[in-house]
């Protein structure tokens, strides 16, 4: 199916979630699940939290579906309705009571290692792929070194593929300051991981 | 290029510098391995794109909303019904009436300067005499034969009182009705009445729709109108006197009516020098300012015209009027 072909089949989606389909629904929620749920795992670094704040991203997305004008596409949409559920969780007192951090813990970096599949290596060379272990695990931990706009942009570009312009919308900035934020979260990723990279 | 450009340009673009630096990169094999490694870093941060989730998260999700839109059902059904509501709405009605009625009751035989107060008919405060212990036994017997409502005069409002009480709620009460500023437990026609005193232009047209608002070319509100009053009513209050401060004779509070009943001033005097209950003494007021009391048997009393005009910022204007003690507000 052509992108814009899919872009018109959920819009009709919508419109069918919005006039009480729920079939409908649940197909938005299973095509959009998965992105929001990662999100969620990697700004908040916990599957339990990120699992609570993926029911609440679609519980808002269900509740404001009759204000959704297509503006954005659906996914960009969702995915900033999952960036304010994770600053709120983020900011909240009871957040800060549990004082956990993003993938600090050696535990939780060994199961990040675990669901990570390698990415497709042309050159299955040992030494290189060693490296990349090594990297995927410093990444976890790196992660959670950098601020929460700075793990927010980076995740959305690199992980959730979004464009500038759609960072935009969902950080609800101009594109200049996507661009300035990408390189200082370029940047400050690049001292985290000072340890597998000298 | 230098190393330094290039490396700035890789954190502002990504691998996306690559292109730019493309010749910068085949004659330098260490930001070819800088390159290599961004490289790595996008491919393991698009990687965690693609790990797999819990296997129950959607089940999760949809039991997550499946719940929620339950739980919002069942509260119009239990609380918000109309079958249900309209009574509901009543009996809160009910109580809070009650409520306001039995207040009254308990605090009718006591609280005089409360009630005052609180029936915000005046925010103007008594002299301190009158909050001590036992002084207030005239103010009592005002109460026993203040006029019916319909036939007593009214009074003109204050929006703030000079003298603190020592009540606190009639402190209370006197803060609600400075930020009311106009009378709030009389009727909508008393406030129409008073507001043709305070503002004629505003007010007689509130007098001839008793009290309600009126449409017509006229886009005012109620709300607004009495706002308007309440604003122009600034000179009008500059007649009212206030009680003297400090220990002295008690003071008790006295109007002066005009010909149609009127009150054209509110003046404290001393409860030696007050006409007695029901009773009218005539006041005359020059062209020059000069004041002139008779009281019921044709004596002058020249020591009350005095304190008038002592007591009164601005006479009122030239002509006849009518002095009695201030009727208590209704209960």
């Amino acid at each position: 199916m052509e992108a814009g072909e899919a872009a018109a089949a959920e819009a009709l989606e919508v419109e069918r979630a919005k006039a009480g389909d729920e079939a409908a629904l649940e197909a938005l929620v299973r095509r959009h699940e998965g992105d929001t749920y990662r999100l969620c795992r990697r700004m908040l670094g916990d599957p339990e939290e990120a699992m609570e704040a993926t029911q609440d991203t679609f519980l808002r997305v269900v509740r404001a579906l009759p204000a959704f004008r297509g503006e954005a596409s659906f996914r960009t949409w969702v995915l900033g309705i999952a960036i304010n559920v994770c600053r709120t969780r983020l900011t909240s007192r009871a957040w800060r009571d549990r004082q956990r951090w993003v993938s600090l813990s050696p535990a939780e970096a060994e199961r990040s290692e675990e669901v990570v599949p390698e990415p497709s290596d042309p050159r299955p060379d040992p030494e290189r792929r060693a490296w990349a272990a090594e990297l995927r695990r410093a990444l976890g931990t790196a992660l959670g070194k950098l601020t929460r706009e700075h793990r927010e942009v980076l995740l959305l570009h690199e992980m959730t593929q979004l464009d500038y312009e759609e960072l935009a919308r969902v950080l609800g900035v101009r594109v200049g300051t996507v661009k300035s934020r990408m390189a200082r979260a370029r940047a400050a990723l690049r001292v985290a991981l000072r340890e597998v990279w000298p | 290029m230098t190393c330094e450009e290039f490396r700035a340009l890789l954190e502002r673009e990504g691998t996306a510098a690559a292109q730019a630096g493309a010749e910068h990169l085949r004659h330098c094999p260490a930001c070819e391995g800088e390159l290599a490694r961004w490289q790595e870093v996008e491919a393991q941060l698009a990687a965690m794109g693609e790990e797999p989730v819990p296997a129950f998260l959607h089940a999760r999700i949809m039991a997550h909303l499946r719940a929620s839109a339950a739980s919002a059902q069942r509260v119009p059904l239990k609380v918000l019904r109309p079958v249900w509501a309209a009574p509901l709405l009543l009996a809160v009605v009910l109580l809070a009436l009650g409520g306001v009625g039995v207040w009254h009751l308990v605090q009718r035989p006591t609280a005089v300067p409360a009630g005052e107060a609180q029936s915000a008919v005046t925010a103007e405060a008594p002299p301190p005499a009158l909050l001590g212990k036992g002084a207030p036994v005239p103010v009592m017997a005002q109460k026993v034969v203040a006029p019916k409502q319909a036939d007593r005069p009214l009074e003109v409002k204050r929006s703030e009182s000079p003298v603190p009480r020592a009540d606190s709620r009639a402190q209370g009460e006197q803060a609600k009705a400075v930020a009311r500023g106009l009378a709030v437990n009389q009727a909508p026609e008393e406030q129409a009445e008073v507001a043709a005193l305070a503002a004629p232009a505003a007010g007689e047209e509130l007098l001839r729709s008793g009290g309600k608002p009126t449409g017509g070319t006229d886009t005012r509100s109620w709300g607004s109108a009495k706002q308007q009053v309440a604003s122009e009513e600034a000179p009008r209050a500059a007649q009212l006197s206030r009680p003297p401060a400090g220990p002295g004779p008690v003071q008790v509070r006295c109007q002066l009516l005009d010909g149609e009943d009127f009150p054209r001033a509110t003046v404290w005097l001393p409860e030696d020098r007050v006409p007695g209950i029901a009773t009218v003494w005539e006041v005359v007021v020059g062209e020059g300012g000069e004041v002139e009391v008779v009281d019921t048997t044709g004596t002058p009393r020249p020591e009350v015209a005095s304190a008038i005009a002592q007591r009164l910022p601005a006479l009122p204007p030239p002509g006849r009027y009518r002095l009695t003690q201030a009727p208590l507000p209704d209960y």
